[in-house]
């Protein structure tokens, strides 16, 4: 099976007529911002083939080791070297750890991260998968087992070489019991690793879980449960931890400069806890990233204030600035080239029912709520930049995507709503109860949102709406609950990896949701682990899709597009046009899962004291 | 005096305990546990494990045990939301910086707030007055995040004379002081005014100054002093709340401080740090309640103390 970027399919061409004209000026083209995600799918994830080929898009192996971290070239327009600092806000709250094998969700992520090691592949900004820690990989003819070829030259920052040792310690202590890692699951379902739950519920021991050393120290394997095609894609979360520095100072030992190990292209250089982080140049390294920047400085605040930091020169980039703040920024004619519309992680935003509970359990009052929200006023009136209507899951450019077929089942008819809210016994919803709208620590985005939707809800169908503005541990409690304690809601999903599988698999029963559909599960569970023609796989994943969008689960309200505000210093190839034509910096962002670093430099314009 | 001041230590410990109890129970009944932060269902297994790791497998009763028994030997735990640091370690390391904050700030609002507080009553109705009682009312009632934002708008965007955030140098002093500074300096002010104007009024006075005693000695002895057992009571309390800082201020202008965790650590159910938080905050009180009646016996000698309470 391979996973060349040979064998990627054409990105869909969009229809230029069928993108709602912007009012703001700064929407973006979704269908043909995405065409490349499509085509990388294809190629990487998704490209697995029917014969045991072994042909991924390998990388040159150097000859000999470098002596340590070339240093690029600067472009003319660069500023000097000692200047090449790179500053960005994260949240203060957020940051309890670095590695991502200690803590997924408690690592600063939103503007610098995972900067410590090479994964095994990593996505340039088309979204293709390319050789990373690992030159090439092949899978087996069942797709159960892949083996990766690690480059015999990377080097830990204290002289250690880098090898399937350190993943498979890696591995090994995120399956650890006493562990207990947040993101255990992300392994322990879809393509999970052999042994992995086992290992978890301590049924069996850390090193019976399929990971494990080829013939000799540059070789990786990976076992899975069952067929797992999206296997390399899956694995860009593969960040692996020292197995000395691992076992000599304990699993914490990037949380302190004194004891920090890198084999990636920077290393800790201070941590001053709720104040700033710095990272600088880990001169030992020889990947194959080509990195102008010498420092990264994440500095800490609470995100309210990372405008105020942005504008006041103090940092380079932030994500998702307030809708009142991306005003400003588009009103300012000196200022508006600032803004940048992304991919992101093709995150999508829906309302969702408990669909086991009364009025939820009739598929007609679901339909009806799908036909109550006017997605195009949404996405032109609150939007703007920030987002493109939805009415199915999977989104315009994301593998197996198939937004045009899906649309009419969704789309917006207050007509067709009420009639079927009066078939489902509630003529103009009397007699229906009034809803509460649970959201989950929602951003002023999200709550001109749900607010728009509870009065078209109103509106269209006469049921009273109230907004329930959770906070992100009280939803997440209440929708993971067993039965799930949320009868309506509003959330979002975004990609783990660039496969149909991982984004369908939130609707898989016994997941995140109470909908249980046997032909979606079944459907689901085949194109996932099906390794045959490409093409067919993900025409299964169509169909399954429809199932989706047909029982409506969840009403699709829209497909985030992140805005960033991005500095005019901050040059180079990550900002430069993609495939399609997209311009901003591109999931996963400045990281070693992605090229992001070998691509941006800090031009001779940044002011000065950014450092401070 | 020594016999009081032990009765009511003793008592502030029952206190403690009572506190510790009630918050334990509250923070355990909201929904949602420290660890629901993940985009999907962890595996059952790993949340168990999960909640063996931080101590929470247990009963409540036993969970509460557990920390009290760890607590009173001055172990608090570690914190949820830095995990590579004990309790103690952050309070430590995080205190310090809202109390550099927090004693300038009394000390402006204090001298200050009593200093407009004397003027505004020995003036009384000129426009010197209206002046201090305007801006008092404003301190009072706009927000001190929004006067951080308007001290910012001025001084660092504006004229570029300080920086709207940060810490480390003694210029990142200045904005935080002056905006968390206003609302009590107002207070200050209010109280001073209206204690002054009272003892001003009253009967003693009057005897004073018939009796020829100067005007000075009459302000100084009389009125002044007669004065602070009302500015005492209601204004000693705020210093405890400034010195465990604001979330506001600290966010607002990026300072480390202890402010923020009095919030994040109830958003993200920072069990041992919102119990160590807590009983830090009771015992500051207790003890700024016991001060607070031990100056009364200085500022009136009629009052005298004993046994458990002031008479």
């Amino acid at each position: 099976m391979s996973t060349g970027s040979e064998d990627r399919t054409p990105a869909p061409i969009p229809d230029p007529a069928s993108v709602p004209p912007d009012p703001l000026g700064h929407r973006l083209r979704r269908r043909t911002l995405l065409g490349a995600a499509a085509g990388a799918a294809a190629a990487g994830a998704v490209g697995v083939g029917p014969r045991n080929a072994i042909a991924s898009p390998a990388a040159a192996v150097p000859a000999a080791a470098p002596a340590g971290q070339a240093v690029p070239a600067l472009p003319p327009d660069a500023a000097p070297p000692e200047r090449q600092v790179y500053v960005a806000p994260d949240n203060v709250s957020i940051a309890k750890v670095l590695d991502f094998y200690e803590q997924v969700y408690e690592r600063p992520s939103e503007a610098a991260s995972d900067l410590f090691s090479d994964p095994l592949i990593r996505l340039n900004k088309n979204f293709e998968l390319i050789p990373a820690a690992a030159l090439e990989w092949s899978g087996s003819e069942d797709g159960r087992t892949w083996t990766f070829r690690l480059d015999p030259n990377l080097v830990w920052s204290d002289g250690t070489p880098v090898t399937a040792e350190d993943w498979i310690a890696t591995f090994r202590y995120a399956a650890d019991p006493g562990h207990a890692w947040d993101f255990s699951w992300f392994w322990a379902s879809q393509g999970t690793i052999k042994n992995w739950n086992q290992a978890l519920e301590g049924a069996v021991p850390t090193d019976q879980i399929g990971v494990r050393q080829g013939p000799d120290a540059q070789t990786l394997i990976f076992e899975s449960e069952e067929p797992a095609p999206y296997m390399p894609a899956k694995l860009l979360y593969s960040l692996p931890l020292s197995a000395k520095a691992l076992a000599e100072h304990g699993p914490l030992y990037n949380t302190n400069p004194e004891t920090a190990v890198s084999a990636g292209p920077f290393i800790l250089s201070e941590w001053q806890r709720d104040q700033r982080i710095v990272y600088v140049r880990n001169e030992q390294y020889t990947g194959q990233l080509k990195v102008p920047v010498n420092k990264v400085i994440v500095k800490l605040a609470a995100p309210d204030a990372f405008f105020t930091m942005y504008e006041n020169d103090e940092v380079d980039f932030m994500n998702k600035p307030a809708p009142a703040q991306l005003k400003l920024m588009q009103d300012d004619p000196e200022k508006a080239s600032q803004v940048h519309s992304g991919v992101g992680d093709f995150r999508c935003f829906y309302l969702f029912f408990d669909v086991t509970k009364a009025p939820f359990d009739n598929i007609k009052v679901r339909q009806a709520f799908s036909h109550a929200i006017d997605r195009e006023a949404i996405a032109s009136q609150i939007l703007g930049p920030a987002g493109a209507p939805a009415y199915s899951w999977l989104a315009p450019g994301f593998p197996a995507a198939n937004g045009d077929a899906l649309k009419e089942i969704q789309k917006f008819d207050p007509a067709l709503a009420k009639q079927l809210l009066a078939e489902a016994g509630f003529p103009e919803g009397e007699g229906f109860p009034a809803q509460e709208m649970w959201l989950r620590a929602p951003s002023p985005l999200d709550q001109g949102v749900a607010g728009a939707m509870a009065s078209m809800i109103k509106e269209n169908l006469g049921i009273d709406v109230e907004i329930a503005a959770k906070d992100q541990q009280g939803f997440t409690a209440a929708l993971n609950a067993k039965p799930t304690e949320i009868l309506f809601g509003y959330v979002s999903y975004g990609m783990d990896f660039l496969d149909p599988a991982n984004m369908l698999g939130v609707w898989h029963s016994g997941g995140r949701h109470s909908w249980v559909n046997e032909a979606f599960d079944t459907g689901l569970d085949e194109a996932a682990s099906f390794v045959g023609d490409p093409q067919q796989r993900l025409t299964m994943f169509q169909e399954v899709e429809r199932i989706l969008v047909e029982d409506v689960p969840g009403v699709f309200v829209y497909h985030e597009t992140p805005v960033q505000l991005i500095k005019p210093w901050l040059k180079g190839d990550f900002i430069a046009p993609d495939e399609n034509g997209i311009s901003s910096m591109h999931w996963p962002g400045y990281s070693c899962t992605s090229t992001v670093p070998e691509g941006l430099y800090i031009g001779a314009d940044a002011p000065e004291g950014r450092e401070g | 005096m020594a016999r009081y001041v032990l009765g009511r230590l003793v008592s502030l410990l029952f206190v403690l305990v009572a506190v510790s109890v009630i918050a334990f129970l509250l923070m355990h009944a909201v929904p949602g546990g420290p660890f629901d932060v993940t985009e999907r269902r962890l595996p059952e297994a790993t949340r168990l494990a999960q909640l063996r790791k931080y101590g929470l497998d247990g009963p409540l009763w036993e969970q509460y045990l557990r920390y009290m028994s760890h607590a009173v030997r001055g172990d608090f735990g570690v914190p949820f939301q830095s995990p590579t640091e004990t309790v103690t370690g952050l309070i430590a390391r995080a205190w310090p910086v809202t109390i550099k904050i927090g004693v300038p700030t009394i000390l402006l609002a204090f001298t200050l707030g009593t200093l407009l507080g004397v003027v505004s009553a020995l003036r009384q109705n000129t426009w010197l007055d209206y002046a201090v009682t305007f801006t008092a009312t404003l301190g009072l009632v706009v927000p001190n995040f929004v006067i951080a934002l308007w001290l910012v708008l001025l001084f660092s965007v504006r004229f570029d004379w300080l920086p709207p955030g940060g810490w480390g140098e003694p210029k990142h002093y200045v904005l935080p002081v002056l905006a968390y500074a206003l609302a009590p300096t107002a207070l200050v002010a209010r109280y001073t005014r209206a204690s002054l104007l009272e003892a001003m009024r009253a009967d003693y006075v009057r005897t004073a100054r018939a009796k020829g005693l100067g005007e000075r000695r009459v302000l100084s002895a009389h009125i002044v002093r007669n004065s602070l057992i009302p500015f005492v009571t209601i204004l000693l309390p705020e210093i405890p709340n400034i010195l465990t800082g604001s979330i506001f201020i600290e966010a607002a202008f990026r300072i480390p401080g202890l402010g923020r965790f009095f919030v994040t650590s109830t958003s993200s159910r920072d069990y041992p740090m919102i119990l160590a938080l807590v009983l830090l905050v009771a015992t500051l009180w207790g003890i700024t309640y016991l001060l607070t009646d031990l100056l009364y016996t200085v500022l009136d000698p009629r009052i005298r103390l004993s046994g458990g309470a002031a008479r």
